[in-house]
């Protein structure tokens, strides 16, 4: 079975491209692709997958079924009213 | 001469359309400001919207549902329901990043509490300040627990 997982990030500045070992925490990710793409840390996240938010997010990718090369969207929470 | 607001506003209209690309979204640019987008809803039916981005940044762009046939705006027929977002009675997006959403711009606007020049420091904008990022909120509504279908 694959360690890494290969991922296409959706992000409010474009597509983050990268990769992470299967063990990695969904917040781990989060900072990373907000450092990367030089988005707001003060600013509230989440990581999308097919529908999905992945939450609690101290778990790891692997424990959502994330496996192989997957496409997932950071979504800014804002909220709606 | 090309503006710092145009070339920001031509940043972000690449940066949607390279997510569109990519995640089989159809994305079309009509004229020099407005911006047609297809996302999918979780029924598996797809959803239209018309951008217009003209004074975006100054305002925030407004988000009307379409259809791609007639060419008509914001009918129920063509607008999703549920959730805080997707007004069952107004049809509009209900967030300070769609301009739709202010009474003083728009009839069918749900709120005139709002100011139109603080759309970016309003809280419940959040992070949601990109073209891209207003279109992931929508998709993730469209695909998340909260959509109900159709409104017509």
């Amino acid at each position: 079975m694959q360690e890494q997982i290969t991922v296409d990030i959706a992000t409010p500045k474009g597509v983050f491209h990268g990769e992470f070992p299967k063990t990695t925490k969904v917040e781990e990710v989060i900072i990373a692709v907000l450092s990367e793409m030089g988005l707001d840390g003060g600013d509230t996240f989440d990581l999308v997958y097919k529908g999905q938010v992945l939450q609690p997010i101290q778990r790891p990718l692997v424990s959502f079924g994330i496996e192989g090369s997957v496409k997932l969207e950071l979504v800014a929470t804002g909220s709606g009213v | 001469m090309t503006t710092v607001t145009e070339l920001a506003l031509e940043d972000q209209i690449a940066h949607l359309a390279e997510i569109a690309k990519q995640w089989d979204w159809q994305f079309a640019r009509i004229g020099e400001t407005s911006i047609s987008l297809r996302l999918p809803a979780r029924d598996s039916s797809w959803f239209w919207l018309l951008i217009e981005c003209d004074d975006f940044l100054e305002q925030p762009p407004a988000f009307h549902w379409f259809n791609p046939e007639t060419n008509a705006l914001d009918q129920r027929a063509d607008t999703p329901s549920g959730g805080g977002y997707f007004h069952n009675d107004s049809g509009r997006i209900c967030a300070p990043w769609n301009r739709l959403a202010y009474q003083q711009i728009d009839a069918r606007g749900p709120h005139s509490d709002w100011a139109l020049a603080n759309w970016r420091s309003n809280a419940k904008t959040g992070g949601t300040t990109t073209l891209a990022a207003m279109a992931l909120r929508i998709h993730a509504e469209l695909g998340g627990p909260h959509y109900k279908g159709r409104l017509g």
